[in-house]
């Protein structure tokens, strides 16, 4: 299980989803990504915020899915927000809200990085924008 | 006197392997942590003169886990299961941390979590084949007991 301490002081905890699961998310990440012009290429000035706005367009289709927000929250069985099990109902709660990307995004990288070899800058240095 | 737990509630097991959170719930009560003895034991003597004594094995909890047979669950509490049968060196006494969620009317809610501690299994999941659609069949239900516990508000 992985436990997570977000910005706004309340614990995430993850359990890695099953090999289905997990690939149904990067497989609905790789559509949303598909055609939009991926640009993964980094130069040595690149930051992550000029990676980013290289590929916006792929970015905004991720971030603008049906399909992917379904797949995360496919992956959100066995994850707990602030001693919850993870459920709509929980971010319904106004002051909960501003976790719940950050949630989202999390539970994404960490069911994605299992595909890939270390190291994972691209995704550590994600990940940290969203910790406290 | 028992704790039960449906499915909303947050389960979560410390094994071997780590920690995980349960989802692979069968139906109704899937958790119930019962305690079995009681914590003192009192009798009145000569003149109405109170006598106590503390009974370490109040202490005590057990745990009857429903969960989907077959489920990643399963398999997980079934390596557990195994482990400790074969005395295997790598059994480690389960740990569990349940958690039921209240909500107050002006909107906060607590956590009322249970720990328990030292779990060994004591009871064998059944198998069963029915064919009068009995769905208990498809259901593993494990029965562990643990030394020590604490409530946390």
């Amino acid at each position: 299980m992985l436990k997570f301490l977000l910005k706004s002081g309340k614990k995430l905890e993850i359990d890695i989803a099953p090999i289905e699961t997990g690939l149904a998310l990067y497989r609905a990440i790789l559509i949303e990504c598909k055609g939009a012009g991926l640009d993964l290429t980094v130069a040595e000035d690149d930051t992550i915020l000029s990676l980013l706005l290289k590929n916006k367009e792929a970015c905004l289709n991720v971030l603008s899915s049906e399909n992917v927000l379904e797949a995360i929250k496919d992956c959100c069985a066995k994850v707990v927000y602030d001693k919850q099990r993870f459920t709509m109902d929980v971010f319904n709660k106004i002051e909960n809200r501003k976790d719940f990307f950050p949630t989202m995004m999390l539970v994404a990288i960490e069911n994605i990085r299992p595909f890939f070899e270390e190291p994972h800058i691209i995704l550590d240095n994600i990940q940290s924008q969203f910790l406290n | 006197m028992a704790d039960a737990y449906t499915a909303q509630d947050t389960l979560q097991i410390t094994d071997f392997q780590g920690s995980f959170t349960l989802s692979d719930f069968a139906e109704g009560t899937v958790a119930e942590l019962a305690a079995n003895n009681e914590l003192a034991t009192v009798t009145t003597g000569y003149n109405g003169n109170g006598l106590g004594a503390h009974n370490e094995p109040g202490r005590q909890r057990v745990l009857t886990l429903r969960l989907v047979k077959a489920s990643e669950d399963d398999k997980r509490l079934n390596e557990t299961f195994e482990l400790w049968k074969k005395r295997d060196m790598r059994f480690k006494p389960i740990k569990c941390n349940f958690t039921k969620n209240v909500a107050h009317s002006d909107g906060n809610v607590t956590h009322d979590t249970i720990e328990c501690y030292f779990g060994l299994p004591t009871g064998v999941p059944a198998v069963s084949t029915d064919t009068t659609g009995n769905v208990e069949q498809v259901v593993s239900i494990y029965t562990f007991t643990f030394a020590d516990y604490k409530r946390i508000i």
